[in-house]
Formats: structure tokens, sequence, C-alpha cells
């Protein structure tokens, strides 16, 4: 049987024999892939890697994280390890960042700081993902009075600053770690939620969930199989500027007196001493509160360039 | 439109009762209490029972969240426990004033900074005037507002040697330091915001058939892409407001104004009962009329905006 049969219309040579035909002008060649395909993720991180700032960044907090795993464990200093001999040191070789009037080391008073501030960031962060995921997928999956209940609730919390919350929060719970991030946590995944939800409206009605759903996926395969990963990009760009906004929260508890107490500190706590000593000792001040803005900078760039990287036509 | 507004203000209210409510059981269920005999061992206790007692206190929960609703309703906030016989309602009519001047001042400031900062951005795309506002905005948006207080008051009071540490409302040079560190954040947010939606704008056909009019550039941007590029920035400005003229506990408190913003801290480790949930209910109010104001102005700008969605 001849390829033209199908066509049931008369052509002249409709009996000759296919081997009496030759392929003129397209060449098989064409189809073949000859470049390794390139998957999305593959994308993004080429899109990311040529965003200097962003990259300058990414080193920047590696760096960070590095130096405040190891440097305290290398080093004879501790954080309360006081010397009265060599107290309202200035910056030296010994103390690079000075000592502080219990002739603490700042430098390493410093890094004990980045383990706790860059923590709170990301236990936060990943916190906030985690809650605001779930809450945002069944209030845009479930969708009609469910979601609108969901939405308001969410309303109702928004409507005051997260700031009162977290005040009356740390007065329950005390101040510890722990309670600095449960109290940075009760609002914030708000808007991860917010953007989860959009995302699934937009999201739910696509044919592959369609075929899921047909095939008999339950919602928690749905939500996190299906939906969930698709929306991916918006969901990361909004968690990475909530590590920032974590820190920076912490930091600003800390200043005011109510996050993490001394001896232990944050950068925070650094700065709010720091400012008492103003005067007398500025290195105080203003080694903790360039630690906290080169780092604020540096994740504030990271979430830029993942956000460009994520998503191109919001480039500008 | 009516019908719409009836709405948001009835969602507000709700979520005013549920705020109340909340902090209301939330104070309670935080430990000691401001006359428990835990904290306060130099008073008998039979005074700091009767103490309790006069602000009632000794009241079954259920009891007191009554008594304050009935009072509220009446218009009556309360009595401060921690300035006896000062009324939370004379409180914040005093306080609150002055930093709605401040933070009015500085919502101005950050406007009239912000956006013509973002439209030399957007018209300079990629020269140095756009890179330099974006480096302003990115680091505006990265230091924290605490921080730069203290920068500043390092600044002007270590090296300028200026006079910081006492506020005059009478006196103007007092307001700059307190406007400065308030609206810093603000004008690197809008600058980026009015950027952004510039650039957008710009790209539309209503601008290349304006500029195939022959319409000057000038208005170019500012009739025809300006008041396109605005929607954004009207919606940062219901939060911005209610954020700003409600004081900032941060910048009142290093730079000593007496406005209301310092209290919202401090009302909350007083453990003073009435003025926490005076602020609440002032605060939460403020915020939802704001935000409403904010969008019946975007409708009006923008009418691709529908209200009753």
């Amino acid at each position: 049987m001849s390829a033209y049969d199908r066509y049931n219309v008369d052509i002249p040579y409709k009996d000759m024999p296919p081997s009496m035909f030759t392929v003129v002008g397209v060449s098989d060649d064409g189809d073949e892939i000859v470049r390794p395909s390139t998957s999305y993720w593959h994308d993004v991180w080429q899109r990311f890697r040529h965003d200097r700032l962003a990259m300058i960044g990414l080193i920047i907090l590696g760096i960070m994280v590095a130096a405040c795993i190891l440097i305290p464990e290398f080093s004879d200093k501790t954080y309360d390890g006081m010397d009265f001999f060599n107290s309202r040191q200035p910056p030296s070789r010994e103390h690079l960042c000075g000592t502080d009037a219990m002739g603490r080391d700042l430098f390493i008073r410093i890094m004990y700081g980045a383990r706790i501030s860059l923590a709170v960031g990301f236990v936060a962060a990943a916190i906030n993902l985690f809650v605001g995921v779930i809450y945002g997928g069944i209030s845009g999956y479930i969708g009609g009075r469910t979601d609108m209940v969901m939405m308001r609730i969410v309303d109702i919390l928004t409507a005051l600053p997260s700031l009162l919350y977290v005040l009356l929060i740390m007065l329950i719970l005390g101040s510890t770690v722990q309670s600095v991030i449960i109290a940075l946590c009760f609002t914030s995944w708000i808007g991860t939620a917010r953007v989860v939800r959009s995302e699934i409206l937009r999201l739910k009605h696509s044919e592959y969930i369609m075929a899921a759903k047909l095939a008999g996926a339950k919602l928690p395969t749905l939500l996190f199989r299906h939906l969930v990963p698709n929306a991916m990009g918006p969901i990361i760009v909004s968690t990475a500027f909530l590590v920032p906004s974590a820190i920076f929260s912490e930091a600003f508890l800390s200043f005011l007196g109510i996050g993490i107490q001394v001896p232990m500190a944050s950068w925070g706590t650094l700065a709010n001493e720091g400012q008492a000593w103003m005067s007398e000792m500025p290195w105080l001040l203003i080694f903790p509160v360039a630690a906290i803005c080169i780092t604020m900078l540096s994740l504030n760039f990271i979430g830029d360039g993942l956000r460009d990287a994520l998503d191109p036509r919001l480039k500008h | 439109m009516l019908k719409y507004i009836l709405k948001r203000i009835l969602a507000g209210v709700i979520s005013l009762v549920v705020l109340i409510t909340i902090a209301f059981f939330m104070m309670h269920a935080m430990p000691g209490g401001p006359f428990s005999p835990d904290e306060q061992k130099n008073v008998p206790e039979v005074i700091l029972n009767r103490l309790a007692e006069s602000y009632g206190l000794n009241k079954p929960l259920w009891d007191q969240y009554i008594d304050y609703w009935n009072n509220l309703l009446h218009g009556d906030l309360g009595i401060s426990f921690k300035y006896p016989g000062v009324s939370v309602n004379d409180k914040i009519a005093y306080h609150f004033p002055i930093s709605a001047l401040v933070g009015g001042i500085a919502v101005v400031f950050s406007l009239l900074v912000g956006i013509p900062l973002g439209i030399v951005a957007a018209l300079n795309r990629k020269k140095p005037a756009d890179y330099g506002v974006l480096a302003f905005a990115t680091v505006g948006i990265s230091v924290p507002t605490f921080i730069l207080a203290v920068l500043l008051l390092l600044l002007f009071g270590e090296v300028f040697r200026m006079p910081i540490a006492v506020f005059h409302s009478e006196q103007v040079l007092s307001y700059v330091l307190p406007v400065l560190c308030l609206s810093f954040h603000p004008i690197a947010y809008i600058a980026r915001q009015t950027r952004s939606s510039m650039l957008e704008a710009l790209e539309n056909d209503y601008v290349r058939t304006a500029r195939a009019k022959g319409v000057s550039e000038l208005m170019v941007v500012s009739k025809h892409a300006l008041k396109n590029a605005m929607t954004p920035v009207i919606t940062y400005l219901g939060p911005l407001v209610a954020g700003l003229l409600t004081g900032s506990f941060v910048v009142e408190s290093v730079f000593s104004v007496g406005g209301i913003g310092k209290y919202f801290v401090s009302s909350v480790s007083d453990r003073d009962y009435t003025m926490i949930l005076g602020i609440v209910v002032f605060y939460g109010a403020f915020v939802v009329v704001c935000n409403l104001i904010s969008d019946i102005l975007l409708a009006i700008i923008d009418p691709r905006v529908k209200l009753d969605k």
C-alpha cells in the first residue's frame, strides 16, 4: 500500500513503488539535536550566573556562612570570654574588630552573631515557605467559600503591623532564639501564601491538572507534585526576600532589647550595645552595623538576581 | 461605588473586632501583670488586690472583655495603668499630632524626592544617572531604619556637632533628621517602583502616538506616561501614610520625638493593658481608613481598576 492511499485522490504515479522516489532538499540532519538540551533550571542558572551583582552577593554570603561556621570552632576566644586587661581596645591584629568594655573580642562576637542572625533568617524563611505553600495552595486550589474565608483571615492578620504581634508573642514566650523565630513567622508567611494562591489560581485549570485528576490524583499529589513545582519561580523569589527581612526583624527586635539577650549576641544586640558607646568606642557600632548592611545587601542582590533569572519578562 | 465603600467599611470593622479580641486575650496570656505580687515586691498584697479591683482586673476575663467593649462603644478607651489618672484618649490625642506632623512631612518629602528620582532613572535608562538611582534604591532598601537612625546620629552628632538630643516642635532643624530617617526607605521604594512602571508606560502605543503627533517630550512624560505609571505608587501610599503618620518606634526614640510611636512598644513592655488596646484600636482603624482611601483614589485615577470585583 502506498502512502497516497489515504488521500483517496487519483494521483498518476500512485502505483509506483516508493523506492523510485528520492527525497530532495530535506535532510535528516536538521532534526538532530546537536547542542545539549537545556532544562528550565539550567537556563535559570545561566541567567543568574551572568548577573554580576547577584554573584557577588552569593560569594559574600558563602564566605559569611563558611566563616561563621568555621571561625568560632577554631578560635580560642569565645563570645562571652572576658579579658579585663584588654578592654576597650580599638581594632588591632590581636582583636580584629576591637574589644568592648568587658574585654570581649568583638570579631568573635560578630561571628557568633552571624550564626544566630543567619540561622534565624533561613529557618524563618523555611517555615514561612512551608506554611505559605500549604495555606496558599489549599486556599487557591479549593477556591470558592473556603478561599474567601481563608483570605479574609489573612486580611485581618495583616491589618495591623506585625511588630505588635511580635512584641506580644515575645513577651508571652520569653526572649530565646526559638521564640524570635516563632514570633517572626506569625504573620510573614502571608506574603508567600498570597503568591502561591495566585499562582495556583492561574495553573489549576491547565490541561495537565485535568489529566492528573482524571488519573485519580488526590489533593496532596495534585498540589505538591503538579501545581507547586510549576509555581516554583515566584515562590523562590518571595522566599529569597523573606531571608533578609527576617534577619532585619530579628536585628530590630534585639536592637530594642527584646530579642536575643546578652551575653549571647546577635547583630542587633551588638548594634544596640555599640550605640551606647558610640562616642567612646565607635568600632563597637560600626562593625556590627557593617555586618548587617553587607549581609542585607548581598541577600537583596541575590533576591533581585533570582527574580530576573526566574522571570526574565520582569526585567528592565 | 457607595456599595463598595460600605462593604469595605464593614470588612474593616469586622477585622477590627477580631483584632481587638486577639489582642485582648493575647495580652492577658502574657505572664505577670501590672499588679502581680511576683513583680511588685515592695507593695503589700492587700494594696495590690485593691488596685487590681479598682481597675476591674480581678473579675473573670470574660466580664472584663464585655466591660471593655461597653466602654469602647461609648468612645472611652479607659485609664492608662502606667500613667495614673491619664486617659488613653488624652494620651493618643496629645501624642498623635506630633507623630502625624513628622510623618506627614516625611510622606510629602518621600513623594517629592522618590517620584522625580524614578522618572530621571527611567528616562536615562542604562546611563550613569539610572545606575546612581538604582544603587541608591538598593542601598536604601537594604539598610535597616534603626541602623540609619544611629548612623545619622553618629554623623550629625559626633562629626558635625549638631544639637540632636532634644526635639523642639517649634524648631525646623529638629525635624530634619527624623524626616530624613523616616523617608529614606520610602524614597528608595518609590524611586524603584516609579522607574520600573515608567519604563513600562513609555513602551506603550499611546506614548508613541503622542510623540508622533509632535507632543513635546515634557508633556509626553508628565501627562501620558507618568499618569499611567503612578498606579503602584498609589497602592503603596495607603500603607505608607498609615505607617509614617502613626510614628516609628525607633525614629521617635532615637531622636526623642514625643510621638505616639514610642508607646507602641513601651505599652507592651509596661503591661499597660488599656494603652495596648487603645493603640490597637486606633492604629487598626487608621490603617483600614488609609487603605480604603488609597483604593478609592486608585479607582479614580485609573478607571481600569474595578472596585467591586
